[in-house]
Protein backbone atom coordinates (compact mmCIF):
# COMPACT_ATOMS: atom_id res chain seq x y z
CA UNK A 1 0.00 0.00 0.00
CA UNK A 2 1.31 3.42 -0.87
CA UNK A 3 -0.08 6.46 0.77
CA UNK A 4 2.13 9.03 -0.78
CA UNK A 5 0.70 11.30 -3.40
CA UNK A 6 3.07 9.91 -6.02
CA UNK A 7 1.89 7.39 -8.58
CA UNK A 8 4.20 5.71 -11.05
CA UNK A 9 3.21 4.52 -14.51
CA UNK A 10 3.88 0.92 -13.47
CA UNK A 11 1.67 1.19 -10.41
CA UNK A 12 -1.14 2.89 -12.28
CA UNK A 13 -1.06 0.29 -15.03
CA UNK A 14 -1.00 -2.50 -12.53
CA UNK A 15 -4.11 -1.14 -10.88
CA UNK A 16 -5.70 -1.12 -14.32
CA UNK A 17 -4.92 -4.83 -14.55
CA UNK A 18 -5.76 -5.75 -10.97
CA UNK A 19 -8.28 -3.19 -9.77
CA UNK A 20 -9.36 -5.35 -6.87
CA UNK A 21 -5.98 -6.56 -5.73
CA UNK A 22 -5.11 -6.38 -2.08
CA UNK A 23 -5.50 -3.30 0.01
CA UNK A 24 -6.11 -0.68 -2.62
CA UNK A 25 -7.39 2.44 -0.98
CA UNK A 26 -9.79 4.93 -2.47
CA UNK A 27 -6.96 7.45 -2.42
CA UNK A 28 -4.80 5.14 -4.46
CA UNK A 29 -7.58 4.55 -6.98
CA UNK A 30 -8.07 8.28 -7.29
CA UNK A 31 -4.35 8.85 -7.68
CA UNK A 32 -4.16 6.20 -10.39
CA UNK A 33 -7.10 7.66 -12.29
CA UNK A 34 -5.60 11.12 -12.03
CA UNK A 35 -2.23 9.82 -13.20
CA UNK A 36 -3.67 8.09 -16.25
CA UNK A 37 -5.75 11.13 -17.16
CA UNK A 38 -2.62 13.22 -17.29
CA UNK A 39 -0.19 10.66 -18.70
CA UNK A 40 -0.12 10.21 -22.47
CA UNK A 41 1.92 7.06 -22.15
CA UNK A 42 -0.53 5.38 -19.76
CA UNK A 43 -3.50 6.38 -21.89
CA UNK A 44 -1.77 4.83 -24.87
CA UNK A 45 -1.10 1.72 -22.79
CA UNK A 46 -4.78 1.37 -21.96
CA UNK A 47 -5.73 1.86 -25.60
CA UNK A 48 -3.19 -0.76 -26.67
CA UNK A 49 -4.49 -3.26 -24.14
CA UNK A 50 -8.04 -2.64 -25.30
CA UNK A 51 -7.07 -3.15 -28.92
CA UNK A 52 -5.19 -6.35 -28.17
CA UNK A 53 -8.10 -7.67 -26.13
CA UNK A 54 -10.32 -7.36 -29.18
CA UNK A 55 -8.05 -9.59 -31.29
CA UNK A 56 -8.53 -12.90 -29.52
CA UNK A 57 -12.33 -13.14 -29.87
CA UNK A 58 -11.82 -13.01 -33.65
CA UNK A 59 -10.53 -16.54 -33.48
CA UNK A 60 -12.99 -19.36 -33.42
CA UNK A 61 -15.97 -17.58 -34.91
CA UNK A 62 -17.77 -20.15 -37.01
CA UNK A 63 -15.61 -23.03 -35.77
CA UNK A 64 -18.22 -25.32 -34.30
CA UNK A 65 -18.02 -29.01 -33.53
CA UNK A 66 -18.86 -31.28 -36.42
CA UNK A 67 -22.23 -33.08 -36.43
CA UNK A 68 -20.34 -36.38 -36.31
CA UNK A 69 -18.57 -35.34 -33.14
CA UNK A 70 -21.78 -34.12 -31.54
CA UNK A 71 -23.42 -37.47 -32.34
CA UNK A 72 -20.47 -39.32 -30.90
CA UNK A 73 -20.57 -37.18 -27.78
CA UNK A 74 -24.27 -37.81 -27.32
CA UNK A 75 -23.73 -41.53 -27.59
CA UNK A 76 -20.89 -41.32 -25.09
CA UNK A 77 -22.91 -39.31 -22.59
CA UNK A 78 -25.91 -41.58 -23.04
CA UNK A 79 -23.73 -44.57 -22.39
CA UNK A 80 -22.15 -42.93 -19.36
CA UNK A 81 -25.58 -41.93 -18.13
CA UNK A 82 -26.64 -45.55 -18.05
CA UNK A 83 -23.67 -46.25 -15.89
CA UNK A 84 -22.24 -48.39 -18.62
CA UNK A 85 -18.63 -48.42 -19.52
CA UNK A 86 -17.94 -45.97 -22.29
CA UNK A 87 -15.68 -48.22 -24.29
CA UNK A 88 -15.65 -51.90 -24.86
CA UNK A 89 -12.58 -53.40 -23.33
CA UNK A 90 -11.56 -55.15 -26.49
CA UNK A 91 -8.03 -55.82 -25.38
CA UNK A 92 -9.14 -58.26 -22.70
CA UNK A 93 -11.82 -60.07 -24.64
CA UNK A 94 -9.64 -63.05 -25.31
CA UNK A 95 -8.57 -63.21 -21.70
CA UNK A 96 -12.17 -63.06 -20.58
CA UNK A 97 -13.01 -65.97 -22.83
CA UNK A 98 -10.07 -67.90 -21.53
CA UNK A 99 -11.13 -67.26 -17.94
CA UNK A 100 -14.63 -68.43 -18.70
CA UNK A 101 -13.16 -71.62 -20.13
CA UNK A 102 -10.73 -72.25 -17.34
CA UNK A 103 -13.07 -71.23 -14.59
CA UNK A 104 -10.17 -70.21 -12.44
CA UNK A 105 -7.07 -68.17 -12.83
CA UNK A 106 -3.87 -70.04 -13.19
CA UNK A 107 -1.32 -70.00 -10.45
CA UNK A 108 1.59 -67.64 -10.30
CA UNK A 109 4.66 -69.03 -11.97
CA UNK A 110 8.09 -67.79 -11.11
CA UNK A 111 10.31 -66.92 -14.05
CA UNK A 112 13.50 -65.81 -12.35
CA UNK A 113 15.70 -65.61 -15.38
CA UNK A 114 13.61 -63.86 -17.96
CA UNK A 115 15.38 -62.04 -20.75
CA UNK A 116 12.20 -60.75 -22.31
CA UNK A 117 13.27 -57.41 -23.86
CA UNK A 118 9.91 -55.77 -23.14
CA UNK A 119 10.20 -56.57 -19.46
CA UNK A 120 13.82 -55.53 -19.32
CA UNK A 121 12.98 -52.19 -20.89
CA UNK A 122 9.97 -51.72 -18.65
CA UNK A 123 12.05 -52.37 -15.55
CA UNK A 124 14.83 -50.09 -16.73
CA UNK A 125 12.46 -47.25 -17.54
CA UNK A 126 10.04 -47.66 -14.68
CA UNK A 127 11.02 -44.57 -12.73
CA UNK A 128 11.12 -42.48 -15.88
CA UNK A 129 7.71 -43.82 -16.89
CA UNK A 130 6.27 -42.83 -13.53
CA UNK A 131 7.45 -39.28 -14.12
CA UNK A 132 6.41 -38.94 -17.76
CA UNK A 133 3.65 -36.49 -18.64
CA UNK A 134 0.22 -37.92 -19.02
CA UNK A 135 -3.19 -37.73 -17.42
CA UNK A 136 -3.48 -37.15 -13.71
CA UNK A 137 -6.84 -38.45 -12.61
CA UNK A 138 -8.41 -40.80 -10.09
CA UNK A 139 -11.31 -41.40 -12.44
CA UNK A 140 -10.88 -44.77 -14.20
CA UNK A 141 -13.26 -43.83 -17.01
CA UNK A 142 -11.42 -40.62 -17.73
CA UNK A 143 -8.09 -42.45 -17.73
CA UNK A 144 -9.42 -45.11 -20.10
CA UNK A 145 -10.74 -42.50 -22.50
CA UNK A 146 -7.49 -40.59 -22.36
CA UNK A 147 -5.52 -43.75 -23.13
CA UNK A 148 -7.67 -44.70 -26.07
CA UNK A 149 -7.42 -41.16 -27.39
CA UNK A 150 -3.64 -41.20 -27.14
CA UNK A 151 -2.76 -44.74 -28.08
CA UNK A 152 -5.83 -46.42 -29.53
CA UNK A 153 -5.53 -49.04 -26.78
CA UNK A 154 -8.70 -50.06 -24.98
CA UNK A 155 -7.27 -50.64 -21.56
CA UNK A 156 -9.35 -51.68 -18.60
CA UNK A 157 -8.36 -49.49 -15.66
CA UNK A 158 -9.26 -51.45 -12.54
CA UNK A 159 -10.40 -50.09 -9.21
CA UNK A 160 -9.09 -51.30 -5.88
CA UNK A 161 -9.81 -50.64 -2.26
CA UNK A 162 -6.14 -50.93 -1.40
CA UNK A 163 -4.64 -48.84 -4.20
CA UNK A 164 -5.36 -45.33 -5.38
CA UNK A 165 -5.44 -44.54 -9.07
CA UNK A 166 -3.10 -41.64 -9.89
CA UNK A 167 -3.25 -41.44 -13.66
CA UNK A 168 -1.55 -42.79 -16.72
CA UNK A 169 0.95 -42.06 -19.41
CA UNK A 170 1.14 -43.03 -23.06
CA UNK A 171 4.46 -44.18 -24.37
CA UNK A 172 6.20 -46.80 -26.50
CA UNK A 173 7.84 -49.85 -25.05
CA UNK A 174 9.93 -52.04 -27.28
CA UNK A 175 8.74 -49.85 -30.13
CA UNK A 176 5.10 -50.75 -29.50
CA UNK A 177 2.34 -48.39 -28.35
CA UNK A 178 1.87 -48.73 -24.62
CA UNK A 179 -0.07 -47.26 -21.75
CA UNK A 180 1.16 -47.22 -18.17
CA UNK A 181 -1.44 -46.75 -15.44
CA UNK A 182 -0.13 -45.62 -12.06
CA UNK A 183 -1.43 -46.48 -8.62
CA UNK A 184 -0.36 -45.54 -5.15
CA UNK A 185 -0.17 -48.36 -2.64
CA UNK A 186 0.58 -47.13 0.84
CA UNK A 187 3.65 -45.00 0.42
CA UNK A 188 4.79 -46.78 -2.73
CA UNK A 189 3.67 -47.11 -6.30
CA UNK A 190 2.66 -49.85 -8.67
CA UNK A 191 2.28 -49.54 -12.40
CA UNK A 192 0.09 -51.45 -14.83
CA UNK A 193 1.47 -51.43 -18.36
CA UNK A 194 -0.36 -52.61 -21.45
CA UNK A 195 1.85 -53.04 -24.49
CA UNK A 196 0.21 -53.57 -27.89
CA UNK A 197 2.58 -56.14 -29.30
CA UNK A 198 2.14 -56.66 -33.01
CA UNK A 199 2.31 -60.43 -32.99
CA UNK A 200 -0.94 -62.25 -32.34
CA UNK A 201 -0.64 -65.00 -29.78
CA UNK A 202 -2.89 -67.44 -28.01
CA UNK A 203 -4.17 -65.81 -24.83
CA UNK A 204 -2.49 -67.07 -21.71
CA UNK A 205 -3.74 -65.99 -18.32
CA UNK A 206 -0.97 -67.75 -16.49
CA UNK A 207 0.55 -65.11 -14.29
CA UNK A 208 4.29 -65.11 -14.52
CA UNK A 209 6.56 -63.35 -12.12
CA UNK A 210 10.14 -62.15 -12.04
CA UNK A 211 12.33 -59.82 -10.08
CA UNK A 212 14.40 -57.37 -12.03
CA UNK A 213 16.55 -54.49 -10.79
CA UNK A 214 14.85 -54.58 -7.40
CA UNK A 215 11.46 -54.51 -9.05
CA UNK A 216 8.79 -57.18 -9.00
CA UNK A 217 7.04 -57.90 -12.27
CA UNK A 218 3.90 -59.93 -12.91
CA UNK A 219 2.58 -60.40 -16.42
CA UNK A 220 0.27 -62.26 -18.75
CA UNK A 221 -0.83 -61.75 -22.31
CA UNK A 222 -3.88 -61.86 -24.47
CA UNK A 223 -4.11 -62.11 -28.22
CA UNK A 224 -2.63 -58.71 -28.99
CA UNK A 225 -1.28 -57.21 -25.79
CA UNK A 226 1.17 -57.86 -23.01
CA UNK A 227 -0.03 -56.84 -19.56
CA UNK A 228 2.57 -56.17 -16.89
CA UNK A 229 2.19 -55.12 -13.28
CA UNK A 230 5.33 -53.81 -11.67
CA UNK A 231 6.24 -52.38 -8.33
CA UNK A 232 8.42 -52.63 -5.29
CA UNK A 233 5.92 -54.77 -3.45
CA UNK A 234 5.90 -58.54 -2.82
CA UNK A 235 5.14 -60.66 -5.88
CA UNK A 236 1.99 -62.09 -4.26
CA UNK A 237 0.64 -58.62 -3.69
CA UNK A 238 1.36 -57.66 -7.26
CA UNK A 239 -0.26 -60.85 -8.49
CA UNK A 240 -3.31 -59.98 -6.46
CA UNK A 241 -3.64 -56.73 -8.41
CA UNK A 242 -3.19 -58.60 -11.67
CA UNK A 243 -5.86 -61.20 -10.79
CA UNK A 244 -8.39 -58.60 -9.76
CA UNK A 245 -7.61 -56.60 -12.88
CA UNK A 246 -8.35 -59.62 -15.09
CA UNK A 247 -11.49 -60.48 -13.14
CA UNK A 248 -12.89 -56.97 -13.35
CA UNK A 249 -12.16 -56.75 -17.05
CA UNK A 250 -13.86 -60.08 -17.62
CA UNK A 251 -16.95 -59.00 -15.70
CA UNK A 252 -17.19 -55.76 -17.64
CA UNK A 253 -16.70 -57.58 -20.93
CA UNK A 254 -19.40 -60.10 -20.11
CA UNK A 255 -21.86 -57.40 -19.12
CA UNK A 256 -21.16 -55.35 -22.21
CA UNK A 257 -21.46 -58.28 -24.50
CA UNK A 258 -24.76 -59.24 -22.88
CA UNK A 259 -26.04 -55.69 -23.17
CA UNK A 260 -24.95 -55.47 -26.79
CA UNK A 261 -26.78 -58.71 -27.51
CA UNK A 262 -29.87 -57.41 -25.73
CA UNK A 263 -29.86 -60.34 -23.36
CA UNK A 264 -29.84 -58.31 -20.19
CA UNK A 265 -29.73 -54.67 -19.25
CA UNK A 266 -26.56 -53.14 -17.95
CA UNK A 267 -26.59 -52.71 -14.23
CA UNK A 268 -26.55 -49.33 -12.57
CA UNK A 269 -22.90 -49.86 -11.75
CA UNK A 270 -21.14 -50.92 -14.88
CA UNK A 271 -17.75 -50.52 -13.29
CA UNK A 272 -16.53 -53.11 -10.90
CA UNK A 273 -15.67 -51.88 -7.43
CA UNK A 274 -12.68 -53.03 -5.51
CA UNK A 275 -12.88 -56.72 -5.24
CA UNK B 1 -31.40 -38.22 -25.06
CA UNK B 2 -34.64 -38.78 -23.28
CA UNK B 3 -34.63 -42.09 -21.53
CA UNK B 4 -30.91 -42.46 -21.92
CA UNK B 5 -30.22 -41.75 -18.28
CA UNK B 6 -28.69 -38.35 -19.01
CA UNK B 7 -30.56 -35.71 -17.02
CA UNK B 8 -32.42 -33.11 -19.03
CA UNK B 9 -30.62 -30.23 -17.32
CA UNK B 10 -27.38 -31.64 -18.59
CA UNK B 11 -28.68 -31.75 -22.13
CA UNK B 12 -29.69 -28.10 -21.89
CA UNK B 13 -26.39 -27.00 -20.51
CA UNK B 14 -24.49 -29.04 -23.04
CA UNK B 15 -26.39 -27.41 -25.86
CA UNK B 16 -25.59 -23.99 -24.44
CA UNK B 17 -21.89 -24.45 -23.84
CA UNK B 18 -20.65 -27.04 -26.29
CA UNK B 19 -19.75 -24.53 -28.99
CA UNK B 20 -17.67 -22.37 -26.66
CA UNK B 21 -15.99 -25.37 -25.10
CA UNK B 22 -15.09 -26.72 -28.49
CA UNK B 23 -13.63 -23.41 -29.64
CA UNK B 24 -11.54 -23.13 -26.50
CA UNK B 25 -10.37 -26.72 -26.85
CA UNK B 26 -9.48 -26.18 -30.48
CA UNK B 27 -7.32 -23.21 -29.55
CA UNK B 28 -5.78 -24.93 -26.53
CA UNK B 29 -4.85 -27.81 -28.83
CA UNK B 30 -3.47 -25.43 -31.46
CA UNK B 31 -6.06 -26.27 -34.06
CA UNK B 32 -5.90 -30.06 -33.77
CA UNK B 33 -9.49 -31.20 -34.24
CA UNK B 34 -8.84 -34.73 -32.96
CA UNK B 35 -7.20 -33.47 -29.77
CA UNK B 36 -9.91 -30.85 -29.27
CA UNK B 37 -12.67 -33.41 -29.62
CA UNK B 38 -10.87 -35.70 -27.21
CA UNK B 39 -10.52 -32.87 -24.70
CA UNK B 40 -14.15 -31.80 -24.96
CA UNK B 41 -15.38 -35.35 -24.61
CA UNK B 42 -13.27 -35.90 -21.50
CA UNK B 43 -14.60 -32.67 -20.03
CA UNK B 44 -18.24 -33.43 -20.77
CA UNK B 45 -17.99 -36.93 -19.35
CA UNK B 46 -16.31 -35.57 -16.24
CA UNK B 47 -19.16 -33.13 -15.85
CA UNK B 48 -21.68 -35.91 -16.18
CA UNK B 49 -19.94 -37.95 -13.52
CA UNK B 50 -19.67 -34.94 -11.25
CA UNK B 51 -23.22 -33.79 -11.83
CA UNK B 52 -23.90 -33.47 -8.13
CA UNK B 53 -21.16 -30.85 -7.93
CA UNK B 54 -22.18 -28.92 -10.99
CA UNK B 55 -25.95 -29.08 -10.92
CA UNK B 56 -26.28 -25.34 -10.47
CA UNK B 57 -26.90 -23.79 -13.82
CA UNK B 58 -25.09 -20.60 -12.80
CA UNK B 59 -21.88 -22.36 -11.91
CA UNK B 60 -21.94 -24.83 -14.78
CA UNK B 61 -20.13 -22.64 -17.29
CA UNK B 62 -17.26 -21.93 -14.93
CA UNK B 63 -17.05 -25.56 -13.90
CA UNK B 64 -16.90 -26.75 -17.50
CA UNK B 65 -14.17 -24.32 -18.47
CA UNK B 66 -12.23 -25.11 -15.35
CA UNK B 67 -12.42 -28.81 -16.15
CA UNK B 68 -11.48 -28.21 -19.76
CA UNK B 69 -8.53 -25.99 -18.89
CA UNK B 70 -7.11 -28.04 -16.07
CA UNK B 71 -7.50 -31.27 -18.03
CA UNK B 72 -5.61 -29.71 -20.91
CA UNK B 73 -2.88 -28.21 -18.77
CA UNK B 74 -2.46 -31.43 -16.84
CA UNK B 75 -1.91 -33.20 -20.12
CA UNK B 76 0.60 -30.80 -21.53
CA UNK B 77 2.59 -30.28 -18.38
CA UNK B 78 2.38 -33.77 -16.98
CA UNK B 79 2.86 -34.02 -13.28
CA UNK B 80 3.25 -30.35 -12.56
CA UNK B 81 0.64 -29.29 -10.09
CA UNK B 82 -2.05 -26.79 -10.71
CA UNK B 83 -1.08 -23.50 -9.14
CA UNK B 84 2.60 -24.15 -9.59
CA UNK B 85 4.43 -21.07 -10.79
CA UNK B 86 5.13 -20.89 -14.48
CA UNK B 87 8.65 -20.02 -15.52
CA UNK B 88 8.51 -16.32 -16.21
CA UNK B 89 5.63 -15.56 -13.85
CA UNK B 90 6.23 -12.06 -12.60
CA UNK B 91 6.41 -10.99 -9.00
CA UNK B 92 4.97 -7.68 -7.85
CA UNK B 93 8.00 -5.59 -8.73
CA UNK B 94 8.75 -7.43 -11.93
CA UNK B 95 5.20 -6.97 -13.11
CA UNK B 96 5.25 -3.23 -12.51
CA UNK B 97 8.58 -2.97 -14.27
CA UNK B 98 7.24 -4.86 -17.26
CA UNK B 99 4.17 -2.64 -17.37
CA UNK B 100 6.34 0.45 -17.21
CA UNK B 101 8.51 -0.85 -20.02
CA UNK B 102 5.56 -1.11 -22.40
CA UNK B 103 6.26 1.02 -25.45
CA UNK B 104 2.99 2.36 -26.83
CA UNK B 105 2.14 1.37 -30.34
CA UNK B 106 3.46 3.67 -32.98
CA UNK B 107 0.14 5.25 -33.79
CA UNK B 108 -2.41 4.11 -36.36
CA UNK B 109 0.23 2.47 -38.49
CA UNK B 110 1.11 -0.21 -35.98
CA UNK B 111 -2.46 -0.49 -34.78
CA UNK B 112 -3.46 -1.25 -38.35
CA UNK B 113 -0.96 -4.08 -38.41
CA UNK B 114 -2.91 -5.73 -35.63
CA UNK B 115 -6.16 -5.64 -37.57
CA UNK B 116 -5.37 -8.95 -39.15
CA UNK B 117 -7.43 -11.98 -40.03
CA UNK B 118 -8.54 -14.56 -37.49
CA UNK B 119 -6.17 -17.15 -38.93
CA UNK B 120 -3.18 -14.94 -38.20
CA UNK B 121 -4.35 -14.29 -34.66
CA UNK B 122 -4.86 -18.03 -34.20
CA UNK B 123 -1.34 -18.69 -35.44
CA UNK B 124 0.02 -16.12 -33.00
CA UNK B 125 -1.94 -17.65 -30.14
CA UNK B 126 -0.52 -21.05 -31.01
CA UNK B 127 2.95 -19.74 -30.29
CA UNK B 128 2.13 -18.86 -26.69
CA UNK B 129 2.97 -21.16 -23.80
CA UNK B 130 -0.08 -23.30 -22.91
CA UNK B 131 -0.72 -21.48 -19.62
CA UNK B 132 -0.54 -18.06 -21.28
CA UNK B 133 -2.76 -19.18 -24.16
CA UNK B 134 -5.39 -20.62 -21.83
CA UNK B 135 -5.35 -17.60 -19.55
CA UNK B 136 -5.68 -15.16 -22.42
CA UNK B 137 -8.47 -17.19 -24.00
CA UNK B 138 -10.45 -17.36 -20.77
CA UNK B 139 -10.04 -13.61 -20.26
CA UNK B 140 -10.42 -12.15 -23.73
CA UNK B 141 -12.54 -14.68 -25.58
CA UNK B 142 -14.72 -15.98 -22.75
CA UNK B 143 -14.72 -12.88 -20.59
CA UNK B 144 -14.07 -14.60 -17.28
CA UNK B 145 -12.92 -12.25 -14.54
CA UNK B 146 -9.42 -12.40 -13.15
CA UNK B 147 -10.85 -13.79 -9.94
CA UNK B 148 -12.69 -16.57 -11.77
CA UNK B 149 -9.61 -17.49 -13.76
CA UNK B 150 -7.47 -17.42 -10.62
CA UNK B 151 -9.85 -19.90 -9.00
CA UNK B 152 -9.86 -22.10 -12.09
CA UNK B 153 -6.08 -22.24 -12.31
CA UNK B 154 -5.49 -22.10 -8.57
CA UNK B 155 -3.10 -19.17 -8.85
CA UNK B 156 -3.20 -15.67 -7.35
CA UNK B 157 -5.11 -12.96 -9.21
CA UNK B 158 -1.86 -11.10 -9.69
CA UNK B 159 -0.45 -14.06 -11.57
CA UNK B 160 -3.49 -14.09 -13.85
CA UNK B 161 -3.00 -10.38 -14.51
CA UNK B 162 0.67 -10.76 -15.31
CA UNK B 163 -0.03 -13.74 -17.59
CA UNK B 164 -2.68 -11.81 -19.49
CA UNK B 165 -0.23 -8.95 -19.91
CA UNK B 166 2.60 -11.20 -21.02
CA UNK B 167 0.31 -13.00 -23.44
CA UNK B 168 -0.87 -9.75 -25.01
CA UNK B 169 2.67 -8.48 -25.21
CA UNK B 170 3.76 -11.62 -27.03
CA UNK B 171 0.70 -11.50 -29.26
CA UNK B 172 1.52 -7.96 -30.27
CA UNK B 173 5.10 -8.86 -31.03
CA UNK B 174 4.11 -11.84 -33.17
CA UNK B 175 1.35 -10.08 -35.06
CA UNK B 176 3.34 -6.98 -35.85
CA UNK B 177 6.37 -9.03 -36.82
CA UNK B 178 4.36 -11.29 -39.11
CA UNK B 179 2.49 -8.38 -40.67
CA UNK B 180 5.68 -6.47 -41.26
CA UNK B 181 8.72 -8.74 -41.15
CA UNK B 182 11.17 -5.88 -41.38
CA UNK B 183 9.77 -4.33 -38.28
CA UNK B 184 10.73 -5.24 -34.75
CA UNK B 185 7.74 -5.05 -32.47
CA UNK B 186 8.13 -2.72 -29.56
CA UNK B 187 7.62 -4.34 -26.21
CA UNK B 188 9.17 -7.64 -27.21
CA UNK B 189 7.91 -11.14 -26.79
CA UNK B 190 7.22 -12.74 -23.47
Amino acid sequence: MRNSLSMTCGRARRLAFEPTRGQVTEIERWLAARHVAGCLSCRAFEADMHLLATRVPLVGAGEGPSPEFVSRLRRATASAGRGARYRRVAAVAAVAAAIAGLGVLAALQLSPDTRDPLLVELAARRLALLAEPGIESADPGAVEQWIVGRTGLHVHVPTFDDARLLGATATRIGGYPAAVVRFQVGTGYVAYATVAVAEAAEPDVTLRSASMQGLQLVWWHDRTSRHVWSGSVPADHLASFARRCIEQAAVVETLETAAADGRQPLPDHGRGRGV
Amino acid sequence: MAGSGVPSWFETVLTEHLGALYQAALRYCRGSIADAEDLVQDTVLRALRAQDQVRSHETMRGWLFRALTTTHLNRVRGWRRRGEALAGDLGDEGFEEALTAWVPMAGPEEQLLLKVQAAEVAAALDQLAPELRATLWLRDAEGFSRREIAEMLDVPEGTVASRVFRARRALRATLTASASPSRTAAGGAA
